[in-house]
């Protein structure tokens, strides 16, 4: 019986990052059209119409590029619609608490996560009144400061690095 | 009445503390008097500088965190660290001590605290999908920091009670005290105003311009880190597709404007950033998050 952990362990560590390969683009979600939008071949402007969408038609979206997302008509018709002309749908939200929902669980928005007991824990107006000052907590933070060179690594492990973007409160730094 | 009193208090009280003597005043509950008395530092808002600015901050923060305590998984608070930090480094104010934590809330939401204090709660990084989602979110509060909006806040009279019983009290009015019995008086003065102020603060919110000027401030930090841009809309879409009434969403919407309007307002942004090619890093923040 023992023997059989490994296979369902493979199949499992198999599964997990199929799924990861797909994180990177939307997962499928219910939206609906805010306001008239052409339904475009290509994600751009310049693309062929295939047909106009009406304010609140529903739709599912597949994927995002750039500003546009992949969706499917309810009569299958395939096309690209611009991102804000869209709202997103009746998202569920997800349970339980930070490094316990699963891997899989987490790539699949529209799947109803496990709920574990970890109780309510609001923070409303009510909570904020009742609350006294905690500074013990405040020094936790000192714990979770990581250096230069930690900071360097994982930049670079992302693959990320700095570009000059001018805006109205940032533009100071550009100099 | 009580204003015209409050007021009269206001300009009395920058009075004494370059006088350093004060004739039993007392503003609300709080013998500042008494206080300046016995030598306790007062602050001027106008003149604030960095370090009263931070120490502001970690009293603000202090209330925030003694509503609900830091998550305890310290993994996932140095990830969010590295995330803020990396952004924070790119801001206008890079060498503020910058100091990033994920509260322990199943409530959707995140804040900021003046001198560059950022909390984002566990429920919302429960929802996101991606790395780019969470500096997005952290940006937007970045923003708040960087261009002083809680002390602005304060400074503009909108938050008068605040200014009067507050930000005059410096920490040292509980630190510097070798007394104990004086000590614990002056603490239970200063933890009772500075709760006030920073109730006031985080249930009433900032002003809608600043929290509109935090989103294009932040989208285009996010773009600047080498991040998505397009995930800024995304993570409003995303709060946008959960019920208006979820309870956890209850103080974010009090205190904000509604993720539709933010897109919209963000919108006519959208030329600018939407060629920009960027990181999401989806993979790197569900192994974090999730899967620990």
């Amino acid at each position: 019986m023992n023997q059989k952990h490994p296979f369902w362990l493979v199949l499992m560590v198999i599964a997990s990052i199929s799924s990861l390969a797909q994180a990177d683009s939307v997962s499928t979600k219910k939206a609906e059209v805010v306001k008239k939008s052409p339904l475009l071949e290509t994600p751009s402007n310049a693309s062929e119409h295939i047909k106009q969408l009406s304010p609140k038609q529903s739709l599912n979206v597949y994927e995002r590029q750039r500003a546009w997302y992949r969706v499917t008509t309810s009569d299958m018709v395939e096309g690209w619609v611009k991102m804000l002309n869209l709202r997103m749908l009746g998202r569920v939200k997800r349970e339980g608490d930070l490094g316990v929902v699963t891997m899989l669980d987490s790539v699949n928005p529209l799947k109803t996560k496990p709920t574990t007991s970890t109780g309510i824990r609001g923070f409303d107006e009510e909570d904020l009144m009742k609350a006294s000052a905690d500074l013990d907590q405040v020094a936790l933070l000192e714990n979770f400061v990581i250096d230069n060179s930690e900071l360097k690594r994982f930049v670079m492990n992302g693959q990320l690095s700095a570009r000059p973007i001018k805006s109205a409160n940032e533009e100071q730094t550009d100099d | 009445m009580i204003s015209v009193i409050r007021i009269c208090s206001f300009i009395g009280l920058l009075l004494l503390a370059s006088a350093c003597k004060a004739p039993g005043l007392k503003i609300g509950n709080l013998d500042v008097g008494g206080l300046v008395n016995q030598g306790i530092a007062l602050w001027d808002v106008s003149s604030i500088d960095e370090a009263q600015e931070i120490q502001f901050g970690q009293n603000m923060s202090a209330v925030l965190l003694g509503t609900r305590q830091l998550h305890p998984n310290v993994e996932i608070n140095q990830y969010v660290n590295k995330v803020g930090l990396w952004l924070a480094s790119l801001s206008s104010r890079p060498n503020l001590n910058w100091r990033f934590g994920v509260i322990n809330s199943d409530a959707i939401n995140a804040f900021a605290a003046p001198g560059g204090f950022v909390f984002v709660t566990s429920g919302m990084l429960m929802q996101l999908d991606n790395e780019a989602q969470l500096a997005a979110v952290l940006a937007h509060e970045i923003i708040h920091v960087t261009e002083q909006h809680h002390l602005n806040a304060i400074k503009s009279g909108t938050m008068r009670t605040a200014i009067t019983e507050t930000l005059f009290i410096s920490a040292e009015a509980y630190q510097g005290n070798t007394n104990a019995d004086q000590k614990d008086r002056e603490y239970t003065a200063w933890a009772r105003t500075v709760s006030g102020a920073a109730q006031e603060l985080y249930s009433k919110g900032l002003d809608r311009d600043d929290e509109l000027l935090a989103d294009s401030g932040g989208i285009a930090l996010l773009a600047k880190a080498g991040y998505d841009p397009m995930e800024f809309y995304s993570a409003l879409q995303l709060l946008e597709s959960i019920a208006p009434d979820d309870t956890s969403l209850a103080l974010l919407y009090k205190t904000h404007p509604t993720p539709t309007e933010r897109i919209t307002h963000l919108a006519e942004q959208l030329g600018e950033f939407s060629s920009l090619q960027g990181r999401m890093l989806a993979q790197r923040y569900q192994r974090t998050i999730f899967a620990q």
